[in-house]
């Protein structure tokens, strides 16, 4: 169309673009190739995420719903599912006692002791099951040590074994509790954030004591976190796997998602029914996205300009510092050493003998190729996922952070985005066990199903990591490059990505760390020959081999631990609780 | 460089029957020209400059630059931002931090693919245009606040575009800055003549550097006039209120010539046909007499409720029949002493205030000779 259009005068300077003139493009035809890209983008979200929820129903469904039919005619299904009730609201209401009161303290820290503010946030980066684990090599009620050493004690000297049986629900509901713990904690310290200094101060010089400030001021504040919190913990809680999975199965104490795990892995398989039996999880994952999606709308409102003000502290006070060190013994340092104690030891046996330790069953470990296979895979795996999970998550950002256009496509995407995180992983292993065991794509067995279902796991955090990157770096910097004169492609690769790499670096490490310990996804999708090292420390736990479990545990952890360190080298002190 | 004209531009960011942020507005903007849209908050400026450089899209209209259409709602024509040529200065600067200020200036030409300027030195002329020279190998975090803008200033025009887009770029530099820097600008743009857009809501500095203002409400152009047009005869209610005739008082035609309530009738230099006028007058152009001064203008029975102490001259707050008035009176001048409480006449210039019909807000035309109008 520019053709028809006269070359206008030409100026005193000779102009560099001389006979090429931009030509109009068609607002079709601009705008049809970016719908394009939205569309192809939400196609792959939505194969990724819908397509194994959907087949999973579809199985369900089959033959006149009879997978749902043999669900409910599950032995003991009344009692299933009061115990994964009780398990959500009881780890659950664990987590918000200790999250609510470690966040009051983190934020009473002294100067010195602010390092122990990311203390309560470790147990999230190490293995979950590393951490089971070692709690039953402390509680276990015959060799367990903690409990050895407390038969010392004089009232429960006369006892056999216990006083404590780790292996009960109670216990279960106690360390998954601990472990919900670090989520909790991070919101209420968000929302603590918010609270100003001068109303804590100036209930203080009404004549407050520190609890009286607590439960007057603090608490009623922090209601709109800790309702929030709360939801998030009841959703976690349901979903729970691990903690179950390797203290209850002894003694037959089964949730529904052990129930889901045992249909699909021990006979007779029933595939169907282990579909049917996630149903609820589903249901209730899927609602609460929704509500919370409507309840915090469009992100960009949440913009904040220019710099924080500088943000007073409260009063300082010792007993913080001594409650979080506590804490920090108590739920990282105990069950850890319990893991060390007997990766160190020849057996585990209830006495500790340090002139017996040896670094045997890491050689064994290491020597064992099925063992080292699985690190490679984890490995592999987990950085695999995240270099293909950090672009996705980089263009849905793009696309979400769009103010305008499409609201269909955008809300689709950002709801779909949003299901892994309200959706149980066990359900997703599920799903992904389904989907591509089956033509088209036959992939059960190789690394890819691993890798695709780490992809999908991962899609909430790598997108919210990296819409928080884009919104704290505003707009200003690639309209800037588009009036210059540079591509859409060329902006996000000479401005956005360079400006990005700090959040992008911390997203990798971050991402990195959690796929390294995924244990409930990778436990329904694994296959005899491919495992990760999570699903190996579960078969040499069930075969009884403990210090090879905990010897491979520690490894575990310690490769994790590597990625903890270089995503705070990378992403900054705090880049733990970005999550 | 290039002339620019828009036509009929209309743009709503809701439906088709959500208020219209810009309403069909037109403008030509001959090329050299430095055009200031002057407006309020929310008035449409900065949208219509955001939609000349392509980073919204109107909802309808056309938009033409040298000639060429870069938007045409009918045409379904919408050239993105990079394929126009234009620079823009941005209120944050937005100066990439990554990059040093020399690859800072250097992108447009880069992107563009303008060899013979990366060749040629453009960077370092347009550097040492805009006195930053010196701090080429400097990041941007590196440099003040009145340096950084001026970088920010050497980007946009580095690559000589059709058109330089500014948005606001003055207001996060403080006052003594700020005044430096629209010097530079003006003398920059005098030397230079570039084809430009400036949004601004501070009329001090429309009045400096424009050839001509628009001054914008509610998505339309209520004026658009050389700068001394727009302070001397503003076109209508609104752009005398923006333009500083913060005094409005309401006239009555009767048989001995217009008056306020309770003020002395007085015939007045306008040929209009209307029976009632909103005259606009400037705080300088009302005097404070005592009750004995011969009085010229017309006059208005107020009593002194403040008074401000500005050093040469002396604000005074005023109450005439329930509505509030501002005089400023030099300083030792006997309307300077007044204080709050006494009875005083106010004293209008009739010849510097302007009249408008209430109606449709707009100026009544000036009569040729003071007295024509009874």
């Amino acid at each position: 169309m520019s053709t028809a259009v006269a070359e206008r005068p030409s100026v005193e300077a000779p102009r560099p673009r001389d006979g090429q003139e931009p030509r109009a493009g068609s607002m079709v035809w601009s705008s049809a190739r970016r719908r394009f890209g939205v569309w192809a983008l939400l196609l792959v979200v939505a194969y990724l995420v819908g397509m194994p929820l959907v087949r999973l129903q579809g199985l369900a469904f089959e033959d006149g719903a009879g997978g749902y039919d043999r669900a409910l005619a599950t032995v003991g299904l009344g009692e299933l599912i009061w115990r994964t009730v009780y398990l959500a609201f009881g780890s659950m209401a664990v987590a918000m006692v200790l999250g609510t009161l470690l966040a009051y303290a983190a934020s009473r820290l002294p100067d010195r002791a602010g390092f122990l503010r990311s203390v309560p946030i470790v147990p999230i980066v190490l293995p979950a099951i590393a951490m089971v684990v070692g709690w039953a090599f402390l509680l276990s009620p015959g060799p367990g040590y903690l409990n050895a050493a407390l038969r010392q004690l004089p009232w429960w000297d006369h006892l056999e074994s216990g006083p404590v049986d780790v292996y009960s629900l109670p216990w279960i509901v106690i360390i998954t509790g601990f472990g919900l713990t670090s989520f909790i904690y991070l919101f209420v310290s968000a929302g603590m954030a918010n609270i100003s200094a001068d109303h804590l101060e100036a209930a203080h010089v009404a004549g407050s004591s520190g609890a009286g400030v607590f439960f007057k001021v603090v608490l009623p504040l922090l209601r709109p976190s800790l309702i929030y919190g709360a939801g998030v913990g009841l959703l976690l809680g349901l979903g729970q796997f691990t903690a179950p999975l390797l203290l209850g199965t002894n003694k037959g104490i089964r949730v529904l998602t052990t129930q889901m795990y045992f249909s699909t892995s021990q006979f007779p398989v029933d595939y169907a029914a282990a579909a049917a039996l996630g149903s609820p999880l589903l249901i209730f994952g899927v609602l609460i996205v929704i509500a919370q999606k409507i309840g915090i709308g469009d992100q960009t409102r949440f913009v904040t300009h220019g710099g924080k003000g500088a943000v007073r502290r409260q009063r300082p006070s010792r007993w913080a510092a001594v409650f979080i060190a506590v804490y920090g013994l108590v739920a990282v340092v105990l069950p850890m050493s319990g893991l060390l104690v007997v990766a160190l030891s020849p057996y585990w046996s209830s006495s500790i003998d340090p002139s017996s330790f040896t670094l045997a069953n890491f050689r064994t470990a290491l020597d064992s190729p099925n063992i080292v296979e699985s690190i490679v895979t984890s490995l592999v795996a987990s950085i695999t996922a995240v270099a293909i999970v950090l672009p996705l998550g980089y263009a849905i950002s793009t696309v979400l952070l769009r103010r305008r256009g499409m609201p269909i496509a955008r809300t689709l995407l950002d709801f779909l985005v949003a299901l892994p995180l309200g959706i149980p992983a066990v359900i997703f292993g599920a799903g992904f066990l389904l989907t591509y065991s089956e033509p088209p794509v036959v992939l059960y067995g190789t690394r890819w199903v691993i890798i695709l279902v780490y992809v999908t796991l991962m899609l909430p955090f790598a997108t919210r990591m990296m819409t928080n990157g884009m919104l704290a770096l505003g707009t200003s910097y690639q309209e800037a490059s588009w009036v210059s004169g540079a591509s859409r492609l060329r902006t996000h690769l000479v401005i956005m990505l360079p400006l990005l790499r700090g959040s992008i670096g911390g997203a990798v490490a971050l991402i990195f760390v959690l796929l390294t310990h995924e244990f409930s996804a990778s436990m329904l999708v694994r296959s005899p020959t491919t495992q990760v090292m999570g699903t190996v420390v579960y078969d040499f736990w069930s075969n009884g081999a403990y210090p090879t479990v905990a010897a491979v545990s520690i490894i575990m952890t310690a490769v994790t631990g590597a990625g903890v360190v270089a995503a705070m080298s990378i992403g900054g002190r705090d880049v733990l609780s970005k999550l | 460089m290039a002339s620019v004209s828009i036509t009929s531009l209309t743009k709503r960011f809701g439906g088709p029957r959500s208020d219209a942020v810009i309403d069909d507005l037109q403008l030509e903007i001959p090329q050299g020209e430095l055009l200031v849209l002057l407006g309020a908050s929310g008035c449409g400026k900065t949208t219509t400059l955001r939609c000349l450089a392509g980073l919204e899209s109107p909802t309808s209209g056309r938009i033409e630059l040298g000639g060429n259409a870069v938007f045409d709602g009918e045409r379904r024509i919408e050239l993105p931002a990079e394929k126009r040529s234009i620079g823009m200065v941005f209120q944050s600067y937005a100066l990439w931090p990554h990059m040093t200020v020399r690859k800072n200036i250097a992108y447009p030409l880069k992107v563009r693919k303008i060899k013979d300027g990366l060749r040629d030195g453009w960077v370092e002329e347009v550097a040492d245009l805009v006195d930053c020279g010196h701090l080429l190998d400097r990041y941007p975090s590196q440099l003040s606040g009145g340096q950084q803008q001026r970088v920010a200033l050497a980007r946009g025009i580095v690559a000589r575009p059709d058109l330089v887009l500014f948005d606001e770029p003055l207001s996060n530099l403080d006052a003594k800055l700020r005044m430096q820097v629209r010097a530079d600008l003006h003398e920059l743009h005098e030397r230079i003549g570039f084809t430009s857009v400036f949004v601004t809501h501070d009329q001090d500095e429309a009045l400096a550097l424009a050839d001509r203002i628009a001054i914008m409400r509610s998505g339309r152009i209520e004026q658009c006039a050389a700068p001394d047009t727009v302070f001397e005869e503003p076109a209508t209610d609104y752009v005398a209120e923006f333009m500083g005739m913060s005094n409005r008082l309401s006239l009555t035609r009767g048989v001995d010539g217009w008056s306020a309530s309770g003020g002395a009738p007085v015939r007045l230099p306008v040929a209009a046909d209307v029976d009632e006028l909103t005259v606009r007058v400037r705080p300088e152009h009302l005097a404070i007499r005592g009750g004995q001064d011969v009085v010229h203008g017309h006059q208005v029975p107020a009593r002194v409720t403040g008074t401000v102490y500005g050093g040469s001259h002396v604000d005074v707050s005023l109450e005439a029949d329930g509505r509030r008035l501002q005089a400023r009176v030099e300083t030792g001048t006997p309307g300077s002493r007044a204080a709050a409480g006494d009875r005083v006449v106010v004293e209008i210039d009739v010849a510097r205030a302007r009249y408008f019909d209430p109606a449709t807000e707009r100026a009544v035309a000036h009569a040729p000779v003071p007295e024509v109008v009874a």
